[in-house]
């Protein structure tokens, strides 16, 4: 699993490339950590290139979202493919996280 | 027509993903929706890694052994370890009025797999059987046994 991030204004892209499981979700904790740790607070996290997801993945998604939430921030996700969709849908997370197609979507709504 | 396999893995959350490729091609080979085959790698991830983190504790050099069967009516995979045994009188559903950081892994076998069962009746360790049975997917369409092979999913 590859992790970029890129800043567009306030906002923080992070584009995740690969399988986010138990085995590489810690990668992602740790570089969610270390924005948080900068003051990031607004967040878009590109899914596209991610083809498998377990509920590990969804924890680290789940940990960010509650931390900066805390304040005025936010955590919007785009790219869900159909296949991992059912994860965010089974958890009912899909209810809780702003949703979008695109990564120009997801920038455009904050 | 049926079709057996088996895999051993070692206790190492870096080996899941080879016994989710392993899992995927043969499902996919013998006819089962994408849909399904992706259910199939969750299930079998959330297992896995239970296993490696809660019956192993996070050990390395345990053996998980996978057995893989399939048929026209479904595909049922067994996973045994050797650990601390699995109690299922613990297991506690996740609250889904509110987002979680864990909890989620027994919770989605469940809702993902047809039958979920745990056998710790060997006295050492824990088999755990999933089933998938066939059947018609309204998002991928039906699909088929293995003696339908000359059908495929679009």
């Amino acid at each position: 699993m590859q992790v970029d991030v890129k800043k567009e204004g306030d906002i923080v892209v992070v584009v995740v490339e690969g399988d986010l499981d138990a085995s590489t979700s810690p990668d992602l904790r740790a570089k969610f950590e270390e924005l948080i740790g900068q003051g990031e607070n607004q967040y878009v996290i590109d899914l596209t290139g991610v083809p498998f997801m377990d509920s590990s993945g969804i924890a680290a998604m789940v940990n960010l979202f509650k931390r900066v939430r805390i304040g005025a921030g936010d955590v919007k996700l785009c790219g869900i493919r159909e296949e991992i969709m059912k994860i965010f849908q089974l958890t009912r997370l899909d209810r809780v996280f702003d949703i979008f197609d695109t990564r120009a979507e997801a920038i455009a709504s904050f | 027509m049926s079709m057996e396999d088996r895999l051993v893995i070692d206790s190492r959350l870096e080996a899941v993903a080879e016994a989710r490729d392993w899992l995927a091609e043969r499902a996919s080979r013998a006819g089962f929706s994408s849909q399904t085959v992706s259910d199939l790698k969750l299930a079998l991830t959330e297992a896995v890694s239970n296993v490696v983190r809660h019956a192993y504790g996070g050990e390395p050099g345990h053996q998980i052994v996978l057995s893989l069967a399939m048929d026209d009516e479904a595909l049922t995979l067994t996973i045994r370890d050797f650990g601390r045994p699995f109690d299922p009188g613990r297991y506690r559903e996740p609250d889904l009025s509110e987002p979680q950081e864990g909890g989620y892994g027994v919770f989605l076998m469940h809702n993902l797999m047809d039958e979920v069962r745990y056998d710790t009746s060997s006295g050492v360790g824990t088999t755990l059987t999933l089933v998938k049975r066939r059947g018609d997917n309204p998002s991928t369409g039906s699909e088929h046994g293995l003696s339908g092979s000359s059908r495929q999913d679009p």
